[in-house]
């Protein structure tokens, strides 16, 4: 990410820590929630890493704010040549969604059905908290808003772009309940000494340092085959997606273990973070889903599996 | 932000041209019986043959100097190759210390006649060495090393035991790490030396001691009264402890922490294509590339100068537990028919593998020793 950018918006997040109303409002002055825009409709011409490095920031801070999906549903539009209107969008993926993820406050719904896009105009009734505490709206008996426009898509991107995005909002939040983690061990004093200084502690925080690290080189490798003009690299994003589930389940359970019961209330800040990892990993195809896409496309062709991945030629 | 970096950097052409090149030389040589695949390929399969045709093509120290027998291509060039030889499982054992970590030890640290006369005959496959850290008494507590270099006039005497040293059978050198020194207190990374040591003086004695499965790979290598040069002091004396941290940084981040046993997985998946739930493969297949990304991460750090000892130690856990974690799924697969029912060969490599794995989480740092450092990197120790 563009280290100016990125302190502006790791500013803005921090100013705003508390009030995501806020802190959305200042991150849409400041043009950040339109960084997937085209530049024929009004955008920065910014690369695809900025918005993946800017989810990344919020999701750890866990913002309840749709940050990410207005991010995917203006990437979404652009892709179909429609012009993303202002304010806060959610998406709905066919196939893929029960709840539409800020329903409830959205100003528009990108609804993708394969290639197909219409524009919702929202909100949509109701809502409920899932496991992962934002508000989900019940896509089945929500999505009765009126169309604003409708278009068509070149490819097939709305599954691969959503399941990257909720990648690099994991790798935020895995790496905030890392250092999250690490300060209460080192505060938390039991048997006349911190926490940290018991190997057995020292080892768990090692592998969740070890899974972040594997899920943030998974991801990184997948965002730098973003491109505004081709399909996404299904392969890099499966595995990117795979490697932060993976890790958030590892990471999730060691940091609620070292926590002990204060990380399993509702007033202690961990949950906020495991709650919406939780959530997200399962979010736009899980693990097995996304493994056995690659598994699948191995199998298929019966050849050995090294060649397919470690290319060759010239 | 993260304690740990991985910079990404997309495959060259001609990185991709030559890893057409070495698949054509590895299935030419297959092909007329120059080898035969084994596991665990780069401990197990010594061949001095097929290190001098490695040697002949340039792929030994190929980032080395042009003055010293290399090529000074770039570090992910060497990772290419490197690759391929573990997934091929051809027999570079006999070089592949040499080549990983000796050479760039002695390009480092070594005088002008060592780097003139050794770095050469390494990088034409017709030198091999071997690495010197453990003793009966120091494994995973290496500092403890009781191993002993006397200042002498003429140089140094050195006397002390090593043991599990990989091809110290058919090594040329050994880089030796030893006291000079006590200890400053409680500081005892302090008075350590590393010497380069030549295997045919007069006071060393070498014996093999044989593994779990009755092979002999690694060695016991006695030190008696061995009368050393100046010269023969590598680097700086009382450096030691920093230098080997440094060689074991190439030792840990290679892709022989997660490929030795990719074979097994290949030969599974040609003999028993149905048997394979496609989930299972995805996550093999999830977790090997990761460890790819990560290890050319390394070598573009390593490459520009830098120091990623600890991304170095969590390839290599990540690494070894991937390796478990392959034959756990590819055992798990074959476990659910008769045996009988299935082919001799893959249930052959399959015994084979089992009986490697049990070292791969032990050399080159145990896991606990790697979770160790990682540890500190994050502070928490």
């Amino acid at each position: 990410m563009d280290a100016t950018l990125e302190r502006t918006a790791a500013r803005i997040l921090a100013d705003h820590r508390d009030a995501p109303d806020a802190a959305w409002t200042v991150l849409d002055e400041n043009g950040l929630t339109r960084l997937w825009v085209g530049e024929a409709h009004g955008g920065f011409g910014m690369s695809p890493a900025e918005g993946f490095g800017l989810v990344r920031l919020a999701g750890a801070c866990a913002l309840p704010a749709p940050i990410a999906e207005t991010l995917i549903g203006t990437w979404l539009l652009t892709e179909a040549g429609l012009e993303p209107p202002p304010g806060r969008t959610s998406i709905f993926i066919e196939g893929w969604q029960r709840g539409v993820p800020f329903g409830d406050s959205a100003d528009h719904v990108v609804h993708v059905r394969d290639r197909s896009l219409s524009l919702l105009r929202g909100p949509l009734a109701g809502s409920r908290a899932a496991v992962g505490l934002d508000p989900l709206s019940d896509a089945a008996c929500g999505l009765t808003g009126s169309v604003a426009a409708t278009g068509e898509m070149r490819h097939c991107i709305a599954l691969p772009l959503a399941a990257l995005t909720r990648a690099a909002q994991m790798c935020g939040a895995l790496e905030a309940v890392l250092a999250l983690t690490i300060s209460f061990a080192e505060q938390r004093i039991q048997f006349g000494r911190a926490l940290t200084k018991f190997q057995a502690i020292q080892h768990m925080l090692s592998e969740m340092g070890a899974e972040v690290a594997a899920a943030s080189a998974a991801l990184d490798a997948a965002v730098a085959t973003a491109d505004y003009n081709a399909p996404f690299d299904r392969q890099a994003v499966a595995i990117a997606k795979f490697r932060a589930g993976l890790a958030a389940g590892i990471v999730g359970e060691h940091a609620h273990q070292i926590h002990g019961a204060i990380g399993y209330t509702e007033e202690y800040p961990l949950a906020r973070l495991t709650r919406r990892l939780w959530q997200w990993r399962d979010d736009f195809g899980g693990e097995s889903y996304w493994a056995g896409e690659l598994g699948s496309a191995a199998l298929r062709e019966r050849t050995p599996l090294w060649p397919r991945l470690a290319g060759a030629g010239g | 932000m993260s304690q740990f970096s991985f910079p990404i950097a997309p495959e060259t052409p001609e990185e991709r041209s030559l890893r057409s090149r070495i698949r054509a030389f590895l299935e030419a040589e297959r092909a007329a019986g120059g080898y035969q695949s084994v596991a665990d390929c780069w401990v197990s399969g010594v061949s001095p043959a097929f290190s001098r045709k490695l040697g002949a093509m340039g792929w030994i120290g190929m980032t080395w100097p042009e003055r010293y027998g290399g090529q000074a291509l770039p570090a992910l060039h060497r990772l290419v190759v490197t690759e391929e030889l573990l997934v091929a499982g051809a027999p570079v054992a006999a070089h592949w210390i040499a080549d990983r970590q000796t050479g760039a030890q002695i390009l480092k640290f070594g005088t002008e006649r060592q780097k003139q006369s050794i770095l050469p005959r390494i990088a034409a496959g017709r030198c091999y060495t071997c690495v010197g850290m453990s003793e009966p008494q120091a494994g995973s507590d290496l500092a403890a090393v009781t191993t002993k270099a006397t200042k002498t006039s003429s140089g140094w005497s050195l006397s002390g035991r090593k043991i599990w040293s990989t091809v110290a059978h058919i090594s040329n050198y050994m880089i030796v790490l030893a006291r000079t020194s006590p200890a400053e207190g409680k500081n005892r990374h302090a008075g350590l030396s590393q010497f380069l040591v030549n295997l045919t003086l007069s006071g060393i004695g070498i014996s093999g001691i044989r593994d779990i499965a009755g092979h002999t790979h690694f060695n016991e290598v006695v030190f008696d009264d061995v009368k050393l040069t100046r010269d023969d002091l590598l680097g700086e004396e009382g450096n030691g402890w920093a230098q080997c941290m440094g060689e074991l940084a190439l030792e840990r981040s290679g892709p022989e922490r997660f490929l030795t046993t990719f074979l097994l997985l290949e030969q599974a998946l040609a003999e028993l294509p149905a048997a394979f739930p496609p989930a299972i493969v995805g996550e093999l297949i999830a977790r090997v590339t990761t460890l790819r990304i990560m290890s050319r991460g390394i070598a573009l750090r390593l490459q520009a100068g830098e120091h990623p000892d600890t991304e170095a130690a969590l390839v290599k856990q990540l690494g070894n537990a991937f390796e478990k974690h392959l034959f756990g799924a590819v055992r798990g697969v074959i476990a659910a028919y008769p045996e009988a029912e299935m082919p001799a060969g893959l249930l052959r490599l399959r015994d084979e593998v089992q009986l490697r794995l049990p070292a791969s989480t032990l050399r080159g740092g145990t896991t606990e020793i790697l979770r160790g450092v990682i540890a500190r990197q994050l502070g928490v120790r």
